[in-house]
């Protein structure tokens, strides 16, 4: 037979033919799928080969069953001349077989604690990463959404050529006209959420407020639990105000009290009618607690280029988001045909809900669980290299074994036994420790990730740890295999434990070197995050002493003070009681903090709409607000006392709109078309805005965008047009958020503050009370999250890297004390042996480095979104990287050349 | 005597070792299966039916062990009378059931 040597069939393939054959057929089927498999690979090549190698392995797996019923049969049937074949030993799958290996495992890896307790704490921390990222992904990314066909269910927003990417708001005449117009929603709803105060109890709370047209429930199709459903009734301007609670409030807040529905409460000082109770399943991010009747049909202050919503929509059945966007945006540029002045340059988008409701966190935890998977295969490769150095230790027992009568299948069934109890083990401690680390990413990062009430340690994620440790406890039993020749008996018991094979030893050192790749690989990662993280923190937001400022929000029940002069005095009385509380410095007000974004509005130089520059955050500011935020002053002067009393025309730009606006002049003098007036209001200002100064740029929200265009003007103005234009702007002046700067420490001055506060008016809640300092940390939140876990991954790797090294190079050292011995004897110098064993490290580690190194080049790209003026392949990272995993794996094959160097040369020669 | 029914795979491997001549053994009757079905055989299955149509007595099969040449013992089957038997019976059932249904083979079978 002309069989080509060099192709045969795949080692593990064979080995689990074997295994699943049964010792009757074993060697049989072995030699015919071998004889088959010679012939495929002349005929078909060797790849294809292999392919139909394993496919008949399955088929040997299905049929294994048939195969032992049909030899049960012909036993019972006593066709073989009666009595079993002399050959028939116990079937290797049988459960008594199953439970005697486990037994046996569970014995030999008690005689070795050290070993076992380093697999299994080596297994418990891969599993337990695995699993704990695993939940935190199930919960916010997986999971479906808890409504009937999830899949229809878009978000819509708005998006503008001069802005990146959609997720703007929109405007309720625009939405109306949509909703008219669309033929593949079946239904859709339109909603914004803000926050107001419940003042029902004596003690007032801030809650968190969806403003919904009637349809949503009906579009998410999730039927109340109590009362009654939003009505078109109730969608009209000037209603009855009605609200719908959440099931989370109703339990909180009202006892889950079902006679609640008929009931009136007060939202902001206005009595509200409670109609219905929504399902426990009802969630939206934002998390809002209680649904709200939008009123929007007939609301005539609703213009068109006033874009405050978003809207929702569920697709009628066959349609898909493609074809949506389509119609949306068709309809859309007819209506920005026909209304210019509020629509040009916008358009709309729509995305499936749940890609709204898993916000900006899906690309850092699809990134994460990446890592988390090739920290698992770190320390697979390192369980893994561990059981080869054991089996390689224990050659002479498995020969003896085989000798005595056990059969391969026998041995197989052993390895796999002891990889399932170290896997088995190391998922229960891993599974707790995923319990804890849940708690604690949760704890850590709940801010910032979607859905976080959702992450638990479910059922599906225990499936999932088990199922990781099953497959780690296979692929780990599995390896020393390809050590275990039992055949070689002879050879083995002659040997002795002398005889270092090489074939091992290569094994383990490849292994070794895929361990170092993939630690370099994760090390790269955090690398480059830290270097972007670094540079964030680094950036110049535009503050001083960000560290010493209290911020808090107030806000006004509307009831109480809807003119402006209550809300006037309310807030001069607070200025005035916040400079005196003892420490503060200066204190001042305004309608949005910095470096949280802001409210938009087009801005134009005065009588050159050519200018605008849409997008423009504005900031209402109270006296003291410029030195208590700590902003620089470029050019010009501040606001002074005269333009805060009586609302001048003053204002101030940052450098970012001066350039835009003004890019060949002096801005200060300059004049800008006075944006807040409504279109063909006969303001007092005609004249637009006078520049009076120029402040330097302040961050916005987004943490790798430039700092946005920004004007600042009197809150005084604000509050003058608000008494020209009352249901225009009123509702903006009585939410403010407030600044105090201190010299000591800012958190220290909440209690004082807060008695200030209730000494003016108690009704009034404060609420986010945060440093400055405190804001500017959480601009970062998703990317911190994701540098803390690559950074906590990434040190897992570096450890099990340099235990995989260790491993393998102490266990050489051991191997070779004869021959280290001899050379010593013969008049090595202790330091030529310790350069001996060094160089072997570095022949592992120099490799692995740039395997690792290549690879992470390769993979950089998927990170180049999450990096901050960091190159995916920077340099210096890179360079970073590669010391450190140099200098970890000498460090691991320091200890064992040391030891080496202590090598006695005559007991070591003596000993064997 | 009476003859449990073959299944068609087991006709099938029958076919296949009569075709070969007096005696086949695994790989042959794996390979004649693929030549005239010109499908992949899962070569387990070949395993099980082999056993099976031993246990019914369809089967005789011996050892042989290798030549001069190398290689390795081959277990050789051969069919018993029975065998023919248990075919002629399934073949003439088959043919029976075809009897008067043939021409719907032509009308579908463009």
């Amino acid at each position: 037979m002309t069989a080509s040597t060099d192709t045969k069939p795949p080692a593990i393939a064979r080995r689990i033919l074997m295994l699943l054959a049964g010792r009757a057929n074993a060697t049989q089927v072995e030699q015919s799928l071998a004889e088959l498999f010679q012939l495929r690979a002349q005929r078909d090549g060797s790849f294809k080969a292999r392919l139909w190698y394993w496919r008949q392995i399955y088929g040997f797996g299905t049929q294994r069953r048939s195969l032992n019923a049909a030899r049960a049969n012909e036993i019972a049937a006593g066709l073989h001349g009666g009595g079993p074949p002399a050959s028939e030993g116990p079937n290797p799958l049988s459960p008594e077989a199953w439970l005697r290996d486990l037994r046996l495992a569970v014995r030999s890896l008690r005689r070795q604690p050290g070993f076992a307790a380093l697999a299994i704490a080596t297994l418990a921390l891969g599993i337990g990463a695995n699993t704990a990222i695993f939940s935190v992904l199930h919960g916010s990314l997986l999971r479906p959404l808890p409504y009937p066909e999830p899949e229809r269910l878009v978000w819509m927003s708005d998006w503008h050529g001069e802005f990146e990417g959609a997720g703007m708001n929109q405007s309720v005449p625009n939405l109306v006209d949509l909703q008219a117009g669309t033929e593949l929603l079946a239904s859709m709803a339109i909603y914004k959420v803000r926050s107001g105060n419940l003042t029902t109890a004596e003690q007032p709370e801030r809650v968190r407020i969806m403003y919904a047209s009637s349809e949503l429930f009906g579009t998410l199709r999730l039927p109340l639990q109590l009362g009654r459903d939003l009505t078109t009734q109730d969608d009209q301007f000037g209603g009855e105000a009605v609200a719908v609670l959440t099931d989370e409030i109703w339990r909180t807040r009202f006892g889950a009290d079902p006679s609640i529905v008929g009931q009136t409460t007060e939202l902001d000082a206005r009595p509200v009618l409670i109609v219905g109770v929504a399902s426990p399943r009802f969630q939206f991010r934002g998390n809002p607690q209680i649904v709200m009747a939008l009123q929007h049909v007939g609301a005539a202050h609703e213009l068109r280029g006033n874009r405050g919503h978003f809207s929702i929509g569920r697709m009628a059945v066959g349609a898909d988001v493609e074809s949506l966007r389509d119609e949306l945006q068709g309809i859309y540029a007819g209506l920005e045909e026909q209304y210019p002045e509020a629509n040009e340059g916008w358009s709309t988008w729509a995305e499936p809900l749940r890609d709204y409701a898993v916000g900006r966190n899906a690309r850092s935890l699809q990134l994460m669980s990446g890592a988390v998977a090739l920290v698992l295969l770190i320390a697979c490769v390192n369980v893994a290299n561990l059981m080869l150095v054991r089996a390689e230790t224990r050659q002479r027992e498995f020969a003896l074994r085989y000798s005595l009568g056990a059969t391969r299948g026998g041995l197989v069934s052993l390895f796999l036994s002891e990889g399932l109890v170290l896997a088995f083990a190391g998922g229960v401690v891993g599974i707790a420790t995923a319990y804890w680390l849940i708690g604690a990413l949760v704890g850590l990062f709940g801010g910032s990730l979607a859905r976080a009430d959702e992450i638990a340690l479910n059922g599906t994620s225990l499936l999932f740890g088990l199922t990781i440790s099953l497959l780690v406890g296979l692929t780990v039993g599995l390896v020393p295999l390809f050590r275990s020749r039992p055949e070689a008996v002879h050879e083995t018991l002659k040997e002795g434990t002398r005889g270092a094979s090489s074939r091992a030893s290569r094994l383990g050192r490849a292994l070794v070197v895929v361990e170092v790749a993939l630690a370099v690989l994760v090390v790269v990662g955090a690398g480059l995050l830290a270097n972007s993280m670094w540079r964030l923190h680094a950036i110049d937001l535009g503050l001083v002493a960000e560290d010493q400022v209290l911020t808090f929000r107030v806000s006004l029940p509307l009831a109480k003070y809807h003119e402006a002069g209550p809300i006037r005095a309310f807030y001069s009385d607070l200025r005035t009681a916040l400079v005196r509380v003892p420490g503060a410095q200066s204190a001042g007000f305004v309608n949005r903090l910095p470096l949280l974004g802001g409210d938009n509005m087009p801005v134009s130089a005065y009588g050159d709409p050519d200018t605008t520059t849409n997008f423009t955050s504005f900031r209402m500011v109270s006296q003291g607000y410029f030195e208590a935020a700590g902003l620089h002053l470029v050019a010009g002067r501040w606001l002074d006392a005269e333009d805060f009393e009586r609302a001048t025309d003053a204002i101030v730009i940052n450098q970012r709109l001066a350039r835009s606006l003004f890019p060949d002049a002096n801005p200060v003098g300059q004049r800008l078309g006075d944006p807040m007036l409504p279109n063909g209001a006969p303001g007092g200002f005609d004249g637009g805005l006078e520049v009076v100064g120029v402040v330097a740029d302040v961050l916005g929200g987004s943490p790798d965008r430039a700092a946005p265009a920004a004007f600042y003007f009197s809150w005084e103005r604000a509050l003058d047009l608000a008494e020209r234009y009352p249901e225009m702007l009123l509702g903006e002046q009585v939410a403010m958020s407030v600044l105090v700067r201190t010299a000591g420490d800012p958190g220290a001055m909440a209690p004082d503050v807060g008695r200030a506060l209730r000494r003016i008016d108690a009704e009034v809640p404060i609420f986010e009370v945060r440093t400055l300092d405190e804001i500017a940390f959480d601009r970062l939140g998703t990317r911190r999250f994701a540098m803390s876990l690559f950074g906590l991954f990434a040190a897992l790797a570096l450890v099990l890297g340099a235990v995989g090294i260790y491993g393998v190079m102490s266990f050489g050292v051991a191997q070779r004390t004869r021959e280290l011995g001899v050379r010593m004897a013969l008049g090595a110098s202790q330091r030529s042996v310790l350069q001996l064993v060094l160089s072997e490290g570095l022949r592992l580690t120099i490799p692995g480095v740039a395997i690792g190194v290549l690879a992470a080049l390769g993979a950089s790209q998927l990170l180049a979104t999450m990096l901050y003026e960091v190159s995916a392949v920077d340099p210096l990272t890179y360079a970073a990287v590669a010391l450190v995993l140099g200098v970890v794996c000498l460090a691991a094959a320091y200890l064992p050349a040391l030891r080496a160097t202590r090598v006695d040369p005559l007991t070591s020669i003596r000993s064997e | 005597m009476t003859q449990a029914a073959l299944g068609q795979f087991e006709h099938q491997v029958l076919l296949s070792i009569l075709r070969r001549g007096s005696e086949s053994y695994s790989v042959e009757i794996v390979l004649e299966l693929e030549e005239h079905t010109r499908q992949e055989v899962a070569t387990a299955k070949v395993f099980v039916a082999l056993k099976r149509l031993k246990s019914k007595g369809l089967l005789e099969d011996r050892m042989v062990e290798p030549g001069e040449g190398g290689g390795h013992a081959r277990r050789y089957f051969r069919l018993t009378d029975d065998a023919l038997e248990a075919m002629r019976a399934s073949r003439q059932s088959y043919l029976n059931l075809w009897d008067g249904v043939e021409s719907h083979l032509d009308e579908s079978g463009t």
